[in-house]
């Protein structure tokens, strides 16, 4: 199963080293919304941006930008777990 | 130093409470036999001390001391959890794990806390993801060193102006006011 890694990017950008294993992209789009949103409760921003300055950013083990998620496109009102 | 979680029927984890060389683990047992509610794991290895609980039980029925103690920890313990239940509840990942940290080197007073992203995952109830995001953040911010599975609090008073207030409370508010403790980290 293919391991994917969830960065954060803004004009910096916060990177995820480890990666998760995940069935497939479909799997690592429903991880990126899950830890977008444990992200975002009740936080108003990372680094002194606001949410919406910042994109997830998904890559594959090669490096190559697999799902683009600005968080100002996150659904809200859906819980944590 | 130990923490308390309670596991979901998922699976799912989170810290409801933690204690230090300020408390004890199952004093209740010394009132008697009790079923366990939550799971009892240690964070960080140190020296702990362990009393049998037929010996404990003995001791307390014996001692109006020891069951005071009982009484007054209790109250502590409660305070404690009330807080930690509204923290999880309302208080964003970040602050959380700021909060935790920061409580975690008082109670076992080293500067370097060896600790995995699975288990950070499991006393805060985040995805481990969330937990390696949050952390290069506090990096990035010069507050933590997080390098081979150890923590390094590089910056402890911007660590505090990370966290909630569930820090203050619980780990300079509670202890003094209830039992006249003062265990608060150099």
């Amino acid at each position: 199963m293919p391991r994917y890694y969830f960065h954060l990017s803004n004009k910096r950008c916060v990177t995820d080293p480890y990666g998760t294993v995940l069935l497939d992209k479909n799997a690592a789009m429903s991880h990126a919304l899950v830890v977008a949103r444990e992200l975002m409760f009740n936080s108003p921003g990372m680094l002194g941006q606001r949410w919406s300055a910042w994109t997830m950013l998904v890559k594959d083990k090669d490096g190559k930008k697999v799902i683009t998620l600005p968080f100002s496109e996150v659904p809200e009102g859906l819980t944590r777990h | 130093m130990i923490s308390l979680l309670v596991v979901t029927q998922e699976g799912v984890g989170i810290e409801a409470a933690s204690i230090g060389r300020e408390g004890a683990v199952g004093l209740h047992r010394g009132l008697g036999k009790r079923r366990s509610f939550t799971r009892a794991v240690i964070p960080v290895s140190g020296t702990i001390s362990h009393i049998s609980a037929n010996v404990f039980e003995r001791a307390v029925e014996q001692s109006d001391t020891i069951k005071d103690m009982i009484t007054h920890y209790t109250e502590v313990l409660w305070v404690e959890a009330q807080q930690i239940a509204a923290c999880n509840a309302l208080h964003g990942a970040e602050a959380r794990f700021a909060r935790w940290l920061l409580q975690t080197q008082d109670r076992i007073d080293s500067d370097s806390l060896p600790l995995t992203q699975e288990f950070l995952s499991q006393m805060l109830g985040i995805r481990r993801t969330t937990v390696t995001l949050v952390a290069r953040t506090l990096q990035e911010a010069g507050l933590i060193r997080y390098k081979r599975g150890r923590i390094v609090i590089l910056d402890r008073a911007g660590l505090e102006e990370a966290a909630c207030e569930c820090y203050q409370i619980i780990q300079h508010e509670t202890l003094p006011e209830i039992i006249g403790v003062n265990l608060a980290s150099s």
